[in-house]
């Protein structure tokens, strides 16, 4: 093979081995892309929870009927145009079958809803009590009748409250309503205070499978251009919308960093190699990590997730840099086995170190953070073992080597900034005590800070939920028994006590089941204490005495009591109404064999006293959903930190059975310097850490790991050296290049990660450059 | 002085526009079917062009009842919680409301969107009947009848289609 200086010369047959093995490797990963399983939904990739209860209730949020809620707002038109495109979108999204029920309050659901529960008002209605229908009581019931007759409200009065004194319908109602604050204005509902059609979905599909709320969110978008809504805007939100976001968004953005970077590395390579082929040569290694990796998740978990498979290509970024540090220390024309005998020994050290980094992730307990964990460890060893092993023949027939670039002379002047390195140890020793003072780095506790919802979405959805009455759950309390009758029951002995804590002001009112639908027992409790008509006909004739009121005035309300006393009582399965099913049903659930009551307590301003009104009852549980999944995330990251140094200990000791003499101590110094560096940085904006930012700091230090490793080699001449800070720069800027970018995500998560990775790379090449090499003088020895 | 042979819905609709704010005092007799004898109310009545509707109900029992554009607030006592009602979400109520807006304000265009309308009488002393051609309205109203004089307002009339009745004196003041 001829040679010259500045340019190897290829040829299409010289890299032909190479193109074969490419091809090779291509096909393997495709091999393996086609015999995994992998599942999108979110509810694997997240922690399950520690207590049995939190593990029900994260599920229950999760996939239960408030996640499968779907709010809808249209506005931006004239009221009239609104409420056209609310019935066609109703009608459109009826007829596609995904949904459970579609609501917009048109006349003839809510007057289902309001039918019923006037029908069955005595047997639903606390009102129903033995005194209120004795002779006083009715007698107070028909004067204030008599005083509203006189006022504006004769009408409704008129309407309702001949057929019912008492006032059970109106109780109820009260408690229907609720939170609710939609008006409903040319038949379907408004928001209450701007002009905005309002629907209420549930759909048939679980609220995090991502594939089917795809197809939903589809339906909603074709629905609503079908309405011809002209400058309407669409509004949706609801947990399955932002699941559904989040994974898009994810895919999105790494869709089009994986595409940016992958275009900049490859001009970068290009650039510095002259060579397509080395873009060949390091796609060899990855290919086969990619299809090991894959094969590993699969054969330990028996699937792939689609967040492991995302995140995990963009963690085997740093096997890329293997290749690329065999090519860049070869030497024009040199043979395979004369690089390696330079690098091998660093090389080999760095990807044990590295790996070893990063068991603590295998071991984190996120069933996805595990997975990425195996994904990566494995990679790494294969990308390593492919380079190692396989890349050298390849590239000695296919003549890679750099370029030279420039004088070597010229940019070894920059090692004499080594006299200068123990200034190096003055950001170190600052960010240490920066640390030290604000007393280490603070970590997430906010489950939400983990959420790549962006906040206006949130607020958007709280928006939503508040105008059109949907259930949220900042506070929960589960009651657990044998059936949803003993359910209610016991939610029902403990209706007074919400009722003390409602009126001490330690809450604001609660969603109860049993406050909507009353247990049988109650209900037939209510029955016993209907009088028959005769005895109310008499009842109602001596408390109308005196009062103007015609002997038939009360016929309707006679008759329908005399109709409650034989009604066969409300159960669960009865409401089938859209209002109330959707009003009841995230309150009252059957899993596996038992029966549950979720009850919603709103406005907690003392949540202490609130747990302190509930200890001791055996058959509920009281979860606060905030303070408990933020435990959850602290124990996690808790458990991350300690994984980070157990995995940091075991590199350490590698390190030390490795170079055996003082450099370990620079090395060391060089990664845990640009961790705690990197940790203060990010400190200092403010960036509450993450598991995933935790994991962005192991993978930013196994890259300062090979660094610090390639610079700790000896006895390195200064075309060497020169190769050595050539080909790390190289490293250091495909990192960049893919770490970096996705610091512009527009994904909280991935952003949070790429800051992290490229805070951590940079310092971690300058410190290994300024602390690890040897100084000017030391060379000229 | 106008032609009082030939005075019509315009001309009528033409003096009640013109005419400036008005504050008056009110007896009302309303018979329900439910009640052997008629209920009596009385109290004041304000309106400000172009929207702004008050009756403040003195007897038997205190009642405030504000029609501001499209918001309808009724208060009943102090301390009690006021009631609002947006008029756009309850059809029948503001045809109610438009009723007695809408020709306060002599704005036919307003009437029409619920009534026919017919007038009889002179300028002095004119009849104007109300007859629902709106089904909302219909599903209440039978008919309303206003009587007046000038650009006054003397009485109103509203029978029901339940078979209620309401009969509303109205005296103006200063």
């Amino acid at each position: 093979m001829s040679e010259t200086a500045t340019a190897p010369k290829h040829d299409i047959k010289s890299g032909l081995p190479i193109a074969l093995a490419l091809a090779v490797a291509l096909a393997l990963a495709a091999l393996a892309f086609t015999r995994v399983t992998i599942r999108t939904d979110m509810a694997d990739f997240l922690p399950s929870g520690g207590s049995a209860a939190a593990r029900l209730m994260i599920e229950q949020i999760r996939n239960g009927a408030a996640a499968r809620l779907i709010m809808i707002g249209v506005d931006h038109a004239a009221p009239e145009q609104l409420a056209r495109i609310s019935a066609a979108l109703r009608e459109s999204l009826d007829r596609s079958g995904l949904f459970v029920f579609v609501e917009n309050g048109a006349e003839e659901a809510g007057g289902a809803d309001e039918a019923l529960l006037f029908r069955y008002r005595y047997l639903l209605s606390p009102v129903t009590t033995p005194e209120a229908f004795s002779v006083p009581a009715l007698h107070a019931d028909l004067e204030r009748l008599l005083e509203q007759l006189a006022s504006s409200a004769a009408p409704l009065v008129e309407q309702y409250g001949l057929a019912d004194p008492p006032g059970a319908f109106f109780a109820i109602a009260r408690d229907f309503v609720g939170a609710s604050r939609v008006r409903t204005r040319d038949g379907v509902w408004f928001a209450a205070d701007r002009d905005r059609a309002l629907l209420l979905l549930k759909t048939r599909a679980g609220g995090v499978d991502l594939a089917a709320q795809q197809r939903v969110a589809e339906a909603i978008q074709r629905g609503f251009q079908v309405a011809n809504p002209g400058g309407a805007r669409l509004l949706v939100s609801g947990a399955a919308v932002f699941a559904r976001d989040a994974a898009n968004q994810i895919r999105a953005d790494v869709w089009r960093i994986s595409l940016l970077s992958t275009a900049a590395i490859a001009a970068l390579l290009l650039w510095r190699f002259r060579s397509l082929w080395v873009l060949a040569a390091i796609a060899i290694p990855l290919a086969v990590s990619v299809a090991i990796g894959l094969a590993a998740v699969q054969l330990a978990f028996g699937y792939v997730h689609g967040v492991t498979l995302g995140f995990g290509m963009t963690m085997l970024g740093v096997t890329v840099d293997y290749p690329v540090l065999l090519i860049g220390h070869r030497k024009q024309g040199e043979p395979a086995h004369g690089t390696i005998r330079r690098i091998g020994a660093a090389l080999t050290l760095a990807v044990i170190t590295a790996s070893l980094g990063l068991t603590g992730m295998l071991f984190s307990g996120f069933p996805g953070l595990s997975q990425l964990g195996l994904f990566s460890i494995t990679g790494i060893l294969v990308g390593f073992a492919v380079t190692r092993f396989g890349l050298p023949p390849l590239i000695v027939a296919a003549g890679l080597a750099p370029v030279a670039a420039g004088s070597d002379s010229r940019l070894l002047r920059m090692e004499g900034l080594r006299a200068f390195r123990l200034w190096a140890l003055v950001p170190i020793a600052a960010a240490a005590l920066y640390l030290a003072v604000i007393g280490g780095p603070r970590d997430v506790r906010d489950l939400a800070r983990l959420s790549p919802v962006p906040a206006h979405d949130l607020a958007l959805d709280a928006q939503l939920r508040l105008e059109i009455g949907a259930p949220d759950a900042g506070q929960l309390i589960l009651v657990k028994a044998d059936s949803l009758q003993a359910v209610l029951q016991d939610e029902e002995s403990l209706l007074p006590l919400f009722d003390h804590l409602e009126a001490t002001g330690v809450i604001s009112g609660a969603e109860i089941a049993a406050r909507y639908l009353p247990s049988v027992r109650a209900q037939r409790q209510r029955q016993s204490f209907l009088p028959d008509a005769a005895t109310l006909r008499a009842r109602l004739r001596e408390a109308a005495a005196g009062m103007p009121f015609r002997p038939d005035a009360f016929n309707s309300f006679v008759e329908q009591v005399e109709a409650s006393r034989t009604l066969p009582p409300l159960k669960p399965a009865d409401l089938t109404t859209p209002l109330l099913a959707s009003r009841l049903e995230p309150l009252l659930f059957e899993r596996g064999g038992a029966a549950f009551g979720v009850i919603a307590p709103a406005g907690v301003s003392d949540p202490p006293a609130l747990a302190r009104a509930l200890a001791g009852r055996s058959n509920l549980t009281y979860v606060d959903v905030a303070t408990e999944t933020n435990a959850m995330v602290a124990a996690y990251t808790r458990q991350a930190w300690q994984w980070l140094a157990v995995g940091g200990g075991a590199a350490l000791v590698a390190l030390i059975a490795g170079l055996r003499d003082w450099r370990v101590v620079r090395v060391a110094g060089t990664v845990v310097g640009a961790a705690v560096v990197t940790v203060a940085l990010l400190a200092v904006s403010r960036t509450r850490l993450s598991l995933f930012n935790i994991v962005a700091l192991q993978l930013a230090i196994g890259v300062g790991l090979d660094y610090a490793l390639f610079f700790a080699r000896r006895q390195l001449d200064e075309e060497e050296r020169a190769r050595t800070l050539r080909t790390l720069v190289t490293c250091n800027a495909m990192t960049l290049l893919t770490f970096g970018l996705l610091a512009f995500c527009r994904t909280p998560l991935l952003r949070s990660i790429g800051v992290t990775v490229a805070i951590g790379v940079i310092s971690a090449i300058l410190l290994a450059f300024l602390l690890v090499g040897p100084r000017p003088a030391a060379v000229r020895e | 002085m106008a032609d009082e042979t030939g005075f019509t819905i315009a001309e009528l609709m033409q003096r009640l526009a013109a005419r400036p704010d008005s504050h008056a005092s009110f007896r009302e007799e309303k018979h329900i079917a439910a009640l052997s004898a008629p209920i009596e109310t009385s109290g004041r009545l304000l309106y400000i062009r172009p929207s702004y509707l008050e009756k403040i109900t003195l007897t038997p029992a205190p009642e405030h009842l504000v029609v501001d554009g499209d918001k309808l607030t009724i208060t009943h006592a102090a301390g009690q919680p006021v009631q609002t009602i947006d008029l756009a979400s309850r059809p029948a109520i503001r045809a109610l409301v438009e009723t007695m807006r809408g020709t306060l304000s002599g704005d036919l265009a307003s009437l029409e969107r619920y009534y026919h309308v017919s007038l009889a009488g002179t300028a002095h002393d004119w009849q104007l009947t109300l007859t629902p051609t709106d089904s909302t309205v219909a599903r209440f109203v039978r008919e309303v009848r206003i009587d007046g004089s000038g650009a006054d307002l003397r009485e109103v009339d509203t029978e029901q289609r339940n078979g209620d009745s309401s009969r509303m004196l109205i005296e103006p003041i200063g």
